[in-house]
């Protein structure tokens, strides 16, 4: 079985800070593994152990050539390779973009079952990146998954919280997989692993491999932290699904919500 | 000259930050205040291969550097120095001698099991009239028909309850006209007939940490416990503390990292006169301080690792580190509590912890007045 796992290697938001006229500032932020994809690497890694698989790191950076400490760095939580996308013009992807380059590489590496990846990650946290790549495979994607089983010859069983309790669906064709951040405990690599990560293989692709995008880039014209407006302070009722809807919409309204 | 840590000795310090903040920072002021050791934490440090970080991997070692080792103690000290002892006189001391010094059959039966953590060693050289005078040994190891009959007791050892396998120095000749070359090294399993250890002392720092006596009475050992050549005792004994002082010196440094990350925490947290203290500068003055003192005492742990690496004499540059780290962490933890006020004084915050853990790293595997002796002898040799 071949797994891919899809990483960012992105600025620490717990050494971010924000200046007085709210923007954020990640000049201090140094770079890590997003801690939603760890949890992947190590729901792989389980999984690959358990049928002999094989598990393939996968990471879109836009910088001109990989820095290793990103790639030893996912390496060393389990990964056995890295496939890594690196171009000066995939920096500050949209989400889109970045969805469709994964894409064109999980085609490029080939073979690929599984696709796993965190729900989210630590900096943007758009939580779309996964599904668009799935889009763009004509794949089915699934989000806020929370496990992950896998049979040999049965495909693969996925659980899903809901409002009401949980759901389990058997895939039995490659899948994109987003996992909760809670999934599994990701495992501390020990020092054998740091020595191991600089032995692994790390494959660089250029985007020109990859085709032309389809996707359009946009620009982010500016970030800042949320404003604390007075809470609201509205309980609602939610015996009748359908009048709270109502009720909430009406609230949202009066706030200024369009 | 370049000061940049390698991939490795950065991975190192990333990922035992991340073993130290899971899995110690939890218990370690619970540890403390109840003087308990950490028996649950053995299995997870030797899972994260952190008791043979500096050996190789063919010896059931990681391979890596001893810069990377001093990191990897540095980050487990700034979390819970208790737990870096356990770890530092297992490595730099026991595991050291063995490994330097060991027959090929010693290091195939010791050194795997050492490395990988599945036996925990310790090192057993101070004896009630034999502290920072170390040659004056009382304990004997006679040789008689065939076996070497071990007396005498050992104060003061890091882990002598819970240790597997000991490295224990005693006089194999007591002809005084000797002197030190009538010291000798054994390799000593626990459990043999004679062997006791005693209770373990409460002490003002590294409270969780073991520290107790030995006993031999009559203890029988094979003549192949000899570690090295007799009389070379005196010899393995100061070697591996020069070792072992580039480990301590990498646990003060920890030390005072922690005190520092608490008080730069403080100082952002706590209002006084209506803003942050941090705003004040008697505060930032102290933090500036408290961090140039911190660098200057990790870059002096660093060359005598980095020496250590290359297979150079670093004793004197082991004396240095650890001379000036010891001293360095008991300012750094003293102003970390002026800066916490009366609250630093309380058990509530790690700072009065670090304080009371400082002070043995300028005592312990050799006093500062020895580091003295060892840079000075080497200025005027």
């Amino acid at each position: 079985m071949r797994i891919v796992v899809a990483f960012k290697w992105a600025a620490d938001y717990q050494e971010a800070s924000v200046n007085g006229s709210g923007e954020v500032d990640w000049s201090r932020a140094r770079p890590v593994v997003s801690s939603y994809d760890a949890v992947a690497i190590e729901v792989a890694r389980q999984i690959a152990d358990a049928v002999s698989g094989e598990v393939i790191g996968l990471s879109v950076i836009g910088e001109p050539t990989v820095p290793s400490m990103a790639t030893k760095t996912a390496l060393a939580r389990g990964l056995d390779r890295v496939v890594v996308v690196a171009d000066e013009t995939l920096n500050n992807a949209s989400t889109t973009q970045t969805g469709e380059v994964l894409s064109r590489a999980i085609r490029q590496i080939g073979d690929v079952d599984l696709v796993l990846a965190g729900d989210s990650s630590i900096d943007v946290a758009a939580k779309m990146v996964s599904s668009i790549a799935a889009g763009f495979l004509g794949w089915p994607a699934f989000t806020d998954v929370g496990n992950v089983n896998v049979t040999h010859g049965s495909g693969v069983e996925l659980t899903r919280p809901t409002a009401v309790g949980s759901e389990t669906f058997t895939v039995t064709r490659p899948t994109v997989v987003a996992l909760t951040a809670d999934a599994v405990v990701a495992r501390v690599p020990g020092m054998k692993d740091i020595l191991a990560a600089g032995k692994k293989p790390v494959e660089q692709l250029s985007l020109a491999s990859l085709g032309d995008l389809e996707s359009v880039p946009y620009t982010v014209r500016g970030t800042s932290r949320p404003s604390h407006g007075a809470r609201l302070q509205k309980v609602i009722d939610a015996t009748d699904t359908s009048a709270a809807v109502k009720q909430l919409a009406g609230i949202l309204r009066d706030a200024g919500v369009s | 000259m370049d000061f940049t840590l390698s991939d490795v000795q950065e991975l190192t310090r990333t990922m035992v930050r991340e073993f130290a903040e899971r899995e110690l920072a939890p218990i370690a002021a619970e540890i403390d205040q109840n003087h308990r050791f950490p028996i649950e934490t053995l299995p997870k440090l030797a899972e994260n291969n952190l008791f043979g970080i500096p050996f190789p991997e063919e010896w059931g070692g990681a391979g890596l550097d001893y810069v990377s080792y001093a990191i990897a103690i540095e980050e487990i000290s700034r979390v819970c120095a208790t737990t870096s002892i356990i770890v530092e006189t297992h490595t730099s001391l026991a595991l050291e001698a063995i490994f330097n010094y060991g027959s090929d059959e010693q290091k195939r039966d010791y050194v795997a099991d050492l490395a990988s953590g599945r036996k925990l060693a310790s090192f057993a050289l101070t004896e009630p009239m034999a502290g920072t005078d170390a040659a004056m040994q009382e304990s004997t190891a006679i040789l008689k028909d065939g076996e070497y009959i071990l007396n005498g007791s050992k104060v003061f050892i890091t882990d002598g309850n819970y240790s597997d396998v000991f490295v224990v120095f005693a006089k194999t000749n007591p002809d005084p006209a000797l002197g030190t070359r009538g010291i000798s090294a054994f390799i000593v399993e626990a459990g043999l007939p004679g062997f006791t250890a005693g209770e373990g002392e409460r002490k003002m720092g590294l409270r969780a940490a073991n520290t107790s006596t030995l006993m031999f009475s009559d203890v029988r050992l094979p003549a192949d416990a000899l570690l090295g050549k007799e009389g070379e005792g005196f010899k393995i004994a100061m070697s591996v503390l020069d070792a072992g002082r580039v480990g301590i010196a990498a646990q003060a440094v920890g030390i005072a990292q922690g005190a520092l990350d608490a008080a730069v925490k403080y100082a952002k947290e706590r209002v006084q006169f209506g803003k942050p203290i941090g705003n004040l500068q008697a505060i930032q003055w102290m933090l500036a301080d408290m961090s140039t003192d911190l660098e200057a005492a990790r870059l002096l742990t660093y060359k005598a690792a980095h020496l250590q690496d290359l297979g150079k004499r670093f004793s004197v540059e082991a004396a240095h580190a650890k001379l000036f780290a010891g001293q360095m962490a008991s300012r750094v933890a003293g102003m970390a509590i002026q800066i916490h006020g009366g609250n630093g004084f309380t058990e509530s915050y790690p700072v009065e912890r670090a304080y009371r853990d400082a002070k043995i790293t300028e005592i312990y595997e050799g006093t500062n007045e020895v580091q003295r002796m060892v840079i000075s002898r080497a200025l005027l040799r």
